[in-house]
């Protein structure tokens, strides 16, 4: 074998053993994430999740229309103002104590659904919100909207807001 | 180059959660992957870099970090064509600019960045292939 790919080979498989040895010694599982699952309609009619789950454009509508849950943006205030779905609460994870959190979710019970969003995309703080609120926070319902905003708005469903002036 | 690689990898060794995220946003792979490749591709990053400074596998390590950057130039240059805006995970990888048009401009540094490392590395390689015939 030519002495450079063994080099190479070498250097891949000694980097393997120790990361993958490592996180196995550390015991550190919250390394390894699984995929989210999109929700079903069963387990929208069945008000107990074993964790948060994906959400798809349709369903938040069809949920939105029948009034099945409560609308969470999870963006920053000042997007918000800017622009946000029709009803829904802000609170914004990274600035937000728990006593406030629990503050503006007054009068929500723990079982009802929470749909979670930012802005679609890679934005990941509806997620970070998510798991918060079912891990420490105790509520069971939780489903995170991965297009957002930006779709909900481009599909022209109802938002509400003070659009910036861009001129 | 070698302190770069030590420095990048330092971040992603300690949370290779974050790091994972940040290959699910390239939605280049399956999370399956992106779990193994966020414990491994650090650690490769680390030994380039001992490599490099040490001189340790010294011409394994430049061929591997070339073929790295290839692949890092590859996969930002992808995700910007097709309209994302991540946050390239290629240093601290909690950066989370709010901004979509930051990351974007941020992504474009990244890709140019990556060119001048990788021109470098080009430079080491050169050398080597002149010493050898030489």
């Amino acid at each position: 074998m030519n002495y450079k790919l063994k080099d190479i080979l070498i250097i891949i498989s000694i980097s393997t053993l120790i990361g993958i040895g490592r996180s196995v010694i550390l015991g550190d599982i919250s390394i390894i994430k699984y995929p989210i699952k999109t929700i079903t309609s069963e387990e929208l009619l069945d008000n107990t999740l074993d964790g948060p789950r994906n959400i798809k454009l349709d369903q938040c509508k069809d949920m939105f229309d029948n009034k099945q849950g409560f609308f969470i943006d999870a963006r920053d205030s000042l997007v918000f103002i800017e622009g946000h779905i029709l009803g829904a609460i802000n609170i914004h994870f990274e600035s937000t104590s728990d006593d406030r959190i629990i503050e503006k979710l007054d009068g929500i019970s723990n079982d009802d659904f929470l749909i979670i969003y930012c802005s679609g995309g890679d934005c990941d703080v509806s997620k970070e919100l998510g798991n918060h609120l079912f891990e420490y926070l105790s509520y069971t319902n939780i489903l995170l909207y991965e297009g957002g905003f930006p779709e909900w708005q481009e599909k022209g469903y109802p938002v509400d807001g003070y659009p910036a002036d861009n001129e | 180059m070698g302190a770069v690689f030590i420095y990048a990898s330092y971040s992603k060794i300690l949370d290779p959660a974050s790091f994972s995220e940040n290959i699910h946003y390239y939605g280049v792979t399956s999370i399956y992957i992106e779990n193994l490749i966020s414990l491994i591709l650090p650690w490769i990053e680390l030994f380039i870099g001992i490599g490099l400074i040490s001189g340790f596998k010294y011409e394994a390590s430049v061929d591997l970090s070339i073929y790295m950057m290839i692949l890092f130039i590859f996969l930002i240059t992808q995700a910007y064509l097709r309209g994302k805006s991540i946050d390239c995970g290629c240093f601290f990888s909690d950066i989370n600019f709010e901004d979509a048009a930051t990351k974007r401009f941020d992504m474009l540094k990244r890709i140019l960045e990556d060119i001048v490392f990788m021109n470098l590395l080009f430079t080491l390689k050169y050398n080597i292939n002149k010493e050898k015939s030489t």
